[in-house]
């Protein structure tokens, strides 16, 4: 039995001829199923734990990255594949999945093509495409035998996923085990140009700290701290994918 | 030994110009240093320490092409190339040693076949 999470805001007039295409077409496929409906001071989790154990075969998250954070924690302890129908903007995640937007998600959703990807953990908060740091006291600690720092500020990025304007050959590999650890650096090349050295380091966990607070961008939410640790959960998550998917 | 298409394609450690990197840096891929290392640097696949790197810490490789700075004894299992613009500041041992005319090495250098060398690696396999 398929499981459907809606988001909050799919459920807003301005999807509703969205919505009811994408219900009519999950109809004719032969896969629809449970609807849960997210709200306010509702936590999905909890109906996704229930409904596993009444026998739940896939959770689908109808809405956007958000929604998928909201899920995450119960779909891997469920051990459930995670299926997504993207429905409006900040959809990074279905992208790097290969998932159409709308309607011709549910014949990706139909395929079933699942692959075992890599989560990850960051100060015990689980996510799946990444953490992104952008402060200049910044500094990464790799498996706690190395420090890397930027000498003039720069950009942290643990990546898991591949950013959507990341270039073909510069994949993160989310099934390798390993996070891709990014320190993007501005170098200036002559008077008047500047370019963006990059390194790249593929670590399994990782301490992000500085003297002061900052914010951290993990799957699209800010988090406030100090340190940062994070960690990789190798081949935790099932995911059902597309054949435009970006890994 | 090194290809600029290899260098820019996944998979390779890189560390770029205006990053640092303080304590023992391991690596079991190929490795491409552009920037500042200090501790120890011990890697199981090839190393390419370029023009703008400055290194202070012993350094194994299997096979090392260098054209930066490099404070602290080299160990090199297979080949060293010493381009004109490299400085070593320490011992070199290597098996194959290839200098360029300008290159500057001060310390003791000794040739032969390297046995038993071993590489603190992290489990990554490239």
């Amino acid at each position: 039995m398929y499981l459907y999470i809606y988001d909050q805001s799919v459920q807003d007039r301005k999807h509703e001829r969205d919505m009811a295409a994408i219900e009519n077409r999950l109809t004719d496929l032969g896969i629809a199923g449970k609807v849960i409906r997210m709200a306010l001071f509702r936590h999905a989790g909890e109906n996704i734990r229930d409904e596993a154990r009444r026998g739940a075969s896939t959770v689908v998250v109808v809405g956007n990255d958000r929604t998928v954070a909201h899920v995450l924690d119960a779909v891997v302890e469920a051990d459930l594949p995670l299926g997504v129908i993207p429905v409006g903007p900040d959809n990074q995640f279905a992208q790097m999945l290969g998932i159409p937007s709308g309607v011709e998600a549910c014949d990706v959703l139909s395929a079933r093509i699942i692959e075992r990807v890599d989560t990850g953990r960051v100060n015990g908060k689980r996510f799946v495409t990444g953490v992104r740091v952008s402060h200049p006291d910044a500094k990464l600690i790799c498996e706690g035998q190395y420090s890397v720092s930027a000498a003039s500020g720069g950009l942290i990025e643990i990546r898991n996923f591949t950013p959507i304007n990341g270039v073909v050959e510069d994949l993160a590999d989310p099934c390798d085990g390993f996070f891709e650890a990014r320190i993007r650096v501005p170098r200036r090349e002559g008077w008047f140009k500047k370019s963006i050295g990059s390194t790249t380091l593929p670590i399994r966990f990782g301490t992000i700290e500085a003297p002061r607070e900052f914010d951290a961008i993990c799957d699209g939410q800010a988090l406030r701290g100090k340190k940062f640790e994070i960690s990789i959960e190798p081949l935790n998550l099932k995911v059902i994918t597309g054949r435009e998917r970006m890994f | 030994m090194f290809k600029r298409d290899e260098a820019q394609s996944g998979g390779e450690t890189i560390i770029a110009q205006g990053v640092k990197v303080e304590g023992d840096f391991t690596s079991s891929g190929n490795v491409i240093i552009e920037g500042e290392v200090s501790g120890s640097v011990s890697i199981a696949g090839n190393l390419k320490v370029g023009e703008s790197a400055r290194i202070a810490a012993n350094v194994k490789a299997q096979n090392a092409s260098v054209a930066g700075e490099i404070s602290g004894d080299v160990t090199i299992v297979e080949k060293l190339e010493l381009a004109a613009s490299s400085k070593v500041s320490g011992d070199v041992t290597t098996t194959i040693l290839e200098v360029a005319a300008g290159a500057q090495v001060n310390g003791k250098v000794a040739m032969g076949e390297i046995r038993n060398a071993k590489f603190q690696t992290p489990d990554k396999s490239e």
